[in-house]
C-alpha cells in the first residue's frame, strides 16, 4: 500500500514540475548562475520579487532538473527531467501545466481563475501559435519570464494603466505586424480617446484599456454582431436603448458595425450633442437624407436637448450669481442637480432614437430647470432686499455717529 | 427727570457715590497721539458684538462631525437673519483680531507699558493670545474643507513642540486625526473655556486701565506737565468712544452685506487637500516664516526650532516692560521703537509676500 502511495507521489512530481517547490534546501541553480556573467545571472536577480519567487517555486518547476545536485552534469541531466530554455511554442502549454490545474492554484488564491489557457487557445495569438507561427504572442510575451509580477502590481506589464503600450509592443511595430495586415495606428489612436483619459489622466482604473474589449487570454478582434455586447458591458443602459431601437435591425441589415458606427473604435471620444441632428458635423446625416423621417426626427431631437441644455445654463448662472452673493441654495442646488439628472438621462435616450421617449426626460428637466432658475432669481432678489436693507441701517448708524460729532464739537464750543 | 429718579432709587439702595465720583474725576489726557486712546475700546465693543452674535448662534449650532456644517448651513438660509449673524460673527472676529494688533501696537509705540503699567501690558498681551485662540478655535467650527485643513496644517505644528509635541496634538485633536472629537472639544474651548478666562483678563485689564489712567508717551510727557490738557472720561471721551463703536457697527454692516461670509464646502476627512491651503490671515506671517526655514539647522530640526524661536519671541514680547530699561526710566527708547517697526514691517510684508507672490 505505502509503495503504491510512493509510486504516485513521484508520478504525480514528474507529470507536474511546478510541485517542485523551494524546500529550504541549498539550490544549486540559483548558486551558480548567481556566480556567472549576464545574460545567466540574469534570472536569478529576476527571479528575486517575482510571483513565483513569493510562491516558492523555483527553477526546476518550468525547467525540470534537479537543483539539490552539486554536480551541474546530474542538476540539468534530462533525466532528471531538464528541459534547458523552453520551445517557445511550447510555453504556454508549460505555463498551463500549473494554471489550468484548479487544485493545485487553489493553495495560492481559491479564487483563481484556470481557464487561461482554454481561453488563449481561442484567441488570435493561440491560433497563430498552433499554425507554428513563433511572432505570436505567448504568456511570457505580456507577463514577462523570470520577473512575472501579479497582475494587481503596478510594475506588471498587464496592470491596466501599461497594458495599451505592452500591446503596443508589438501592434504599434509596422516592421513586426506586416504580415498580418492589421494596421498599427492602434495605441496612437487609443492614447488619444476618452477612455485613455480616463485612465490616465483620471486614474480610473475602471475605464477600459485593450483587453476589457478585446479580451486578453481570448484577445481577438470582436465580430461585428458583438460590439454592442461589448460596450454594453459598461454602457448597459445605451446598449439596452439601442437594441430596442428601430437602428439595430437596420444596422444590421447594413452590416454597420453598432456602437462604433457612430462613436468609432480606438479614438472614441466623449459624446458630445454635436453628434446629434442635422448640422453638417452631425452623424445622423451620414445616413438620413434631407427629406427623410430620420432628419425630421433627428433635427426635433437636437431642438429639444438645446432647449433644455440652454435652461440649464441660465439657470446655473442664476443659482451661482446667489451664491456668490451669499445666499445659500443648497435645496435649489437639487433641484438644479434634478434637471441635470434629467439631461444625462435624456441624452442616454437618444439611443432609443424615439423624439417621444427622450422627450419624458426633457419635459422632466425643463420643469426642475424652469424651478431652478425661478428660485434662483428669487434669491437674487432677496440679494437685493439684503443690502438695501443694510444700506438704511448703516446710513443710519453715519447719521447717528454725525449727529454726536455735532454734539462733542457743541458741548467742546460751550466750554 | 424719570433718569434722575431712577438714579436716586438705585443710589438710596446701593450708594453710587463711588462710582459717580470716580467718573467726576477721571481724566483722559489730550495731546496729538490721544486718538488712539479709543481703538481698546473698540476692540472691546467687537468682542460685546462677538458674544452677543456668538449667543445667537448657539441656539442653533450642533457641535458635531454630522451635523455642524448642517446647521450653519440652516442658520444661514432658514433661520430668520441667520445670515447677518453669522456674517457680522465671523467678520466681526477678523475686525477684533485687526482692532487687537493695532491696539498692541499703539500702546508698544506710545511705550504704555511702562511703569506702573507692566502688568496691564501682560494682561493686554494675553488677551491678544486667547484671542487668536478664539479666531483658531472657531474657524473649524462650520466644519468646511478650508477649516478642516487649516486645523490639520495648525494643529501638525503642535506636534514639533519637542518631547511633550505628539502629547499636545492629541490633546488639541482629541486623537490621532481631526475628526468630530477636535470639533466637539475645539467647541468647548470657542464658547466655554476661553470666554471664562477671556473674561477674568479683561476684567483685570479694564481694572487696571480704570485705576491707573492712560498713559501719556514719554517723548511728549514733558511737554504735557508743563501744559497740561485733558478731557472728561464722562462723558466727552466716552461720546468720541461712542463715535468710533458707530463707525466700526457701520463698516461690520457693509462688510455683511457686501461680502457675506461664504460656508463653502462640508469638510471631507477622505478628500484631498485643497492647493494653496492657508491659515487665517492673522497666523500667515508665522506660517509664511516656516515655510523659509530650512528642513534642517545643524542636526536640529529647522521646524522645530522655528517655533521654539517663535514661543521665545513671544515670551520676549510679553515681558517687554521689563526689557525697555529706559522706558523704566520714563525715557524714549529708540531701539525698541526700530525693533516695533521691524515687526511690523516684517508681518506685513510676510502676509503680502503669502497672499500676492505664493
Amino acid at each position: 500500500m505505502n509503495t503504491r502511495i510512493l509510486y504516485a507521489l513521484i508520478t504525480l512530481y514528474a507529470a507536474f514540475p511546478c510541485f517542485a517547490q523551494n524546500s529550504g534546501q541549498p539550490n544549486t541553480c540559483i548558486n551558480c548562475h548567481s556566480e556567472l556573467d549576464p545574460p545567466l545571472s540574469t534570472p536569478v536577480e529576476q527571479l528575486e520579487g517575482s510571483v513565483h519567487s513569493h510562491a516558492q517555486i523555483n527553477c526546476t518547476g518550468c525547467h525540470g532538473g534537479d537543483p539539490n545536485q552539486e554536480d551541474p552534469e546530474l542538476s540539468m541531466s534530462p533525466q532528471k527531467g531538464f528541459i534547458g530554455r523552453p520551445d517557445r511554442l511550447q510555453i504556454p502549454q508549460l505555463c498551463a501545466k500549473c494554471h489550468s490545474d484548479a487544485l493545485y492554484m487553489r493553495n495560492f488564491d481559491p479564487n483563481i481563475s484556470v481557464e487561461q489557457y482554454d481561453r488563449y487557445k481561442t484567441s488570435k495569438h493561440g491560433e497563430l501559435l498552433a499554425k507554428g507561427d513563433g511572432n505570436a504572442a505567448t504568456c511570457a510575451s505580456c507577463h514577462g519570464v523570470h520577473d512575472i509580477k501579479r497582475t494587481d502590481d503596478p510594475t506588471s506589464p498587464v496592470f491596466p494603466t501599461n497594458i495599451a503600450d505592452l500591446c503596443g509592443l508589438c501592434h504599434s511595430d509596422p516592421d513586426y505586424m506586416q504580415d498580418y495586415s492589421i494596421s498599427t495606428d492602434q495605441l496612437t489612436e487609443y492614447k488619444k480617446s476618452i477612455h485613455a483619459n480616463l485612465l490616465y489622466e483620471k486614474g480610473d482604473l475602471s475605464a477600459p484599456t485593450c483587453n476589457d474589449c478585446h479580451g486578453n487570454h481570448g484577445a481577438s478582434p470582436p465580430g461585428v454582431m458583438s460590439i454592442a455586447n461589448i460596450c454594453g458591458v459598461c454602457h448597459v443602459i445605451q446598449s439596452e436603448y439601442f437594441s430596442g431601437s428601430p437602428h439595430k435591425a437596420a444596422f444590421d441589415d447594413m452590416g454597420l458595425t453598432e456602437c462604433e458606427a457612430c462613436h468609432g473604435n480606438h479614438a472614441i471620444q466623449a459624446a458630445d450633442d454635436n453628434m446629434l441632428g442635422v448640422a453638417e458635423n452631425a452623424i445622423c446625416v451620414q445616413c438620413h437624407d434631407k427629406d427623410s423621417d430620420g432628419y425630421r426626427i433627428a433635427a426635433q431631437m437636437r431642438s429639444v436637448l438645446d432647449t433644455l441644455v440652454h435652461k440649464i445654463n441660465n439657470a446655473e448662472i442664476m443659482l451661482s450669481k446667489a451664491q456668490r452673493a451669499g445666499v445659500e441654495v443648497k435645496d435649489e442646488n437639487m433641484t438644479f442637480t434634478n434637471a441635470n439628472d434629467a439631461l444625462v438621462h435624456a441624452r442616454t435616450q437618444i439611443h432609443t432614437f424615439s423624439l417621444d421617449k427622450m422627450k419624458e426626460s426633457t419635459d422632466a428637466g425643463l420643469e426642475a430647470a424652469n424651478e431652478a432658475l425661478s428660485i434662483g432669481q428669487q434669491a437674487l432678489k432677496e440679494v437685493g432686499h439684503r443690502r438695501q436693507m443694510l444700506i438704511i441701517m448703516v446710513v443710519l448708524t453715519l447719521l447717528v455717529a454725525v449727529l454726536l460729532i455735532l454734539y462733542i464739537r457743541a458741548s467742546e464750543q460751550k466750554s | 427727570m424719570k433718569i434722575e429718579k431712577f438714579y436716586n432709587w438705585v443710589n438710596d439702595r446701593l450708594d453710587l457715590s463711588g462710582i459717580s465720583n470716580f467718573a467726576d474725576k477721571k481724566v483722559v489726557p489730550v495731546h496729538k497721539y490721544h486718538f488712539w486712546y479709543g481703538i481698546g475700546g473698540i476692540t472691546l465693543f467687537l468682542y460685546i458684538i462677538q458674544v452677543l452674535t456668538g449667543i445667537l448662534l448657539l441656539l442653533y449650532y450642533r457641535p458635531t462631525a454630522e451635523n455642524a456644517f448642517e446647521s450653519v448651513e440652516f442658520i444661514m438660509t432658514s433661520v430668520r437673519f441667520g445670515w447677518l449673524i453669522r456674517s457680522i460673527h465671523s467678520w466681526g472676529a477678523n475686525l477684533m483680531i485687526f482692532f487687537l494688533f493695532i491696539h498692541m501696537f499703539s500702546t508698544y509705540f506710545m511705550k504704555a507699558y511702562r511703569k506702573p503699567r507692566e502688568l496691564t501690558w501682560i494682561s493686554g498681551a494675553f488677551l491678544l493670545i486667547l484671542a487668536l485662540a478664539f479666531g483658531f478655535s472657531g474657524y473649524l467650527l462650520p466644519w468646511n474643507k478650508l477649516a478642516f485643513f487649516a486645523t490639520k496644517v495648525g494643529t501638525e505644528m503642535a506636534a514639533v513642540i519637542p518631547v511633550i509635541g505628539h502629547d499636545v496634538l492629541i490633546f488639541l485633536r482629541g486623537g490621532e486625526e481631526v475628526t468630530g472629537a477636535t470639533l466637539t472639544r475645539f467647541f468647548g474651548f470657542h464658547v466655554a473655556l476661553l470666554p471664562l478666562i477671556t473674561a477674568l483678563f479683561l476684567v483685570i485689564h479694564i481694572i487696571l486701565i480704570q485705576a491707573q489712567g492712560m498713559s501719556v508717551p514719554p517723548s511728549l510727557s514733558e511737554e504735557y506737565e508743563k501744559k497740561p490738557k485733558s478731557m472728561k472720561f464722562f462723558p466727552d471721551f466716552m461720546l468720541r468712544d461712542a463715535v468710533g463703536w458707530l463707525l466700526v457697527l457701520g463698516l461690520l454692516g457693509i462688510l455683511a452685506a457686501i461680502f457675506p461670509w461664504e460656508l463653502g464646502e462640508k469638510a471631507d476627512p477622505y478628500a484631498s487637500a485643497p492647493q494653496g491651503i492657508k491659515p487665517e490671515w492673522f497666523f500667515v506671517f508665522l506660517f509664511q516664516t516656516l515655510k523659509y526655514i530650512p528642513g534642517k539647522i545643524l542636526s536640529f530640526s529647522g521646524e522645530s526650532l522655528a517655533i521654539f524661536a517663535i514661543a521665545i519671541a513671544v515670551v520676549l514680547w510679553i515681558f517687554i516692560p521689563f526689557l525697555d530699561r529706559k522706558g523704566q526710566k520714563n525715557l524714549h527708547s529708540r531701539t525698541f521703537t526700530v525693533i516695533g517697526i521691524i515687526l511690523v514691517l516684517y508681518i506685513i510684508a510676510l502676509t503680502a509676500i503669502s497672499y500676492f507672490f505664493d
